[in-house]
């Protein structure tokens, strides 16, 4: 499958995140929220 | 949204020093000084980086991997090896190689845990034939009376108020079973600790009636529900009553009855019986207006589960027909409809501290970022480990939270990582997968050190997400505004 120099740009992405504490969602639920 | 994304220069193009083969170089057979180069601006020795490369069966890409720190680059196929034996690639990696490393670690092993499934009674009033909880204690099982579930809440909000940063608000889902078999309980807990708790209720629907569907609304309660087809015919194969009648016309009606409601989930269990229906079910619930939903393939955990699951290329198919499916509807509508459990390991390879679910990564969230109650007050890791007693860390009425996280039938769990096992620690999309789940892995091979059941759909899973990413549909099969809140890391 080998090509010709392509145009193509390499991709790569990369964000950190920082915990706050309550961001885990479950499996078994989902992780939508209802806010009051 | 505007995607941020990073482009590595072409090495060809590259203005920094190129590096030479170690005999190359025109330099003669005895070698000079200049023939050295120090180990770490060369991948896969010494002090260098490691990439894997990895075929994604996509006709323009590839992608290299250092899978201990998830970081990857999809290059163009022709110059894939020009980019890992260049210069630029391993030395701009290293700059960032800390802090890449220290966001994995973050979200492996330093989560708190915030969340809870909480099982306020064992019956069922229907039977499933994948539940993860023993048949018997579902026909037959006992519930928590109120004054032992406001005294079990009491615990819980004890634990998490000394151990969450101040304004957290930890999840509490009451499952099952049918949690509204106890509803009396379940609604006084919802009603004293609802502006602790952020609260949802997973139901099999019979019980929802209009009354409590306003009571859960009225407290911002989150309320989830199972659909398994998109037809009666195919749903009630697995959803049944004692009886053997199906259930879909009921949940359906529930379903038209919420659709807007915010706290709103929707979870669809993937068996054999309705793998194949997957891209019909993509259509129906985007007709009905359902935003968000789960697509979860069966544990194997009990037999009922065992004997329905999915033949894991059949599973492959028709799961990602079904992604492509949401992403032709977002186009022809505008109207996304996000499938959860791959979105999230979508962010797993974009973003690994923000993902959401903890099925995914190793350790698993089981334990460590959330853990299980069940109706006796019995703490298991997850909601899987909960028909297994001998991973019953003790019991909520008997011990503190924190004693009970530090038993051996939680540490066992805790501490299962993919670099413990075969072949997950040579594997390149160990991170992008997790080797789950250790439940079903432990009912399936009486052990937790093994690989994933699924290990090729996995694989196979991380693969297409690098097809989606290559083919510029990532926000469109993420939510919206998945990228608030976070820092973009740039390596090249």
């Amino acid at each position: 499958m080998a090509k010709d120099k392509s145009t193509k740009k390499p991709i790569s992405i990369r964000y950190t995140c920082k915990p706050n504490g309550d961001q885990v969602g479950l499996s078994h639920y989902l992780m939508a929220d209802a806010k009051k | 949204m505007a995607k941020k994304t990073k482009t590595l220069k072409s090495p060809a193009a590259s203005s920094g020093p190129s590096l030479r083969p170690l005999t190359g170089g025109g330099q003669g057979a005895g070698g000079s000084a200049a023939d050295y180069t120090p180990s770490a601006h060369q991948v896969n020795a010494g002090y260098g980086p490691h990439f894997d490369v990895l075929e994604v069966g996509h006709p323009d890409y590839v992608a290299l991997i250092n899978a201990d720190t998830a970081f990857w680059v999809l290059s163009p196929r022709a110059e894939a090896l020009d980019y890992l034996l260049g210069g630029d690639l391993p030395k701009s990696y290293l700059e960032k190689e800390a802090k890449l490393a220290g966001d994995l670690e973050t979200v492996r092993f330093k989560l708190l845990p915030s969340a809870v499934y909480f099982n306020p009674t064992e019956r069922c009033n229907l039977d499933c034939g994948y539940c993860y909880l023993p048949r018997e204690a579902r026909r037959t099982g006992h519930d928590m009376d109120p004054a032992r579930l406001l005294e079990a809440l009491a615990k819980l909000k004890e634990f998490f108020v000394h151990t969450l940063p101040e304004g957290a608000r930890p999840q509490l889902v009451f499952h099952g079973s049918e949690p509204l078999l106890a509803k009396d309980a379940v609604f006084q807990g919802i009603e004293k600790y609802g502006d602790y708790f952020r609260f949802g209720v997973q139901t099999n629907t019979i019980l929802l009636d209009q009354e409590a569907i306003d009571f859960l609304k009225s407290h911002g309660a989150g309320i989830g529900i199972s659909i398994d087809g998109p037809t009666a015919e195919v749903a009630d194969r697995t959803r049944r009553t004692w009886g053997g009648s199906g259930v879909f016309a009921q949940t359906v009606k529930v379903l038209d009855d919420l659709i807007g409601y915010p706290g709103l989930n929707i979870i669809t269990t993937v068996t054999r019986e309705n793998v194949r229906s997957l891209p019909e079910l993509v259509d129906f619930f985007h007709a009905k207006g359902v935003t968000n939903a789960l697509l979860n393939p069966v544990r194997g955990t009990q037999l009922g589960g065992r004997n329905l699951m999915p033949d894991q290329g059949e599973l492959a198919h028709f799961f990602f027909q079904a992604l492509d499916r949401t992403y032709e509807l977002f186009e022809q509508t505008g109207r996304k409809l996000v499938i959860g459990n791959f979105a999230n390991l979508l962010l797993g390879l974009v973003a690994p501290g923000a993902r959401r679910l903890m099925c995914d990564i190793s350790p698993c969230g089981g334990g460590r970022c959330f853990f299980a109650v069940g109706a006796g007050g019995e703490v298991a890791p997850c909601s899987e480990f909960l028909g297994l007693p001998e991973f019953h860390g003790g019991n909520l009425f008997e011990s503190s939270v924190k004693d009970l996280m530090a038993t051996m039938a939680f540490v066992q769990v805790t501490s299962r990582a993919v670099e413990q096992l075969e072949p997950c620690k040579r594997c390149a999309v160990r991170h992008f997968c997790g080797a789950p789940c250790p439940a079903e892995v432990y009912a399936l091979n009486g052990k937790l050190s093994a690989p994933a059941p699924m290990c090729d759909f996995y694989a196979a899973q991380a693969r297409y997400a690098f097809r989606v990413i290559a083919d510029g549909r990532l926000d469109a099969l993420l939510w919206d505004g998945w990228q608030d809140g976070l820092e973009e890391i740039v390596v090249m």
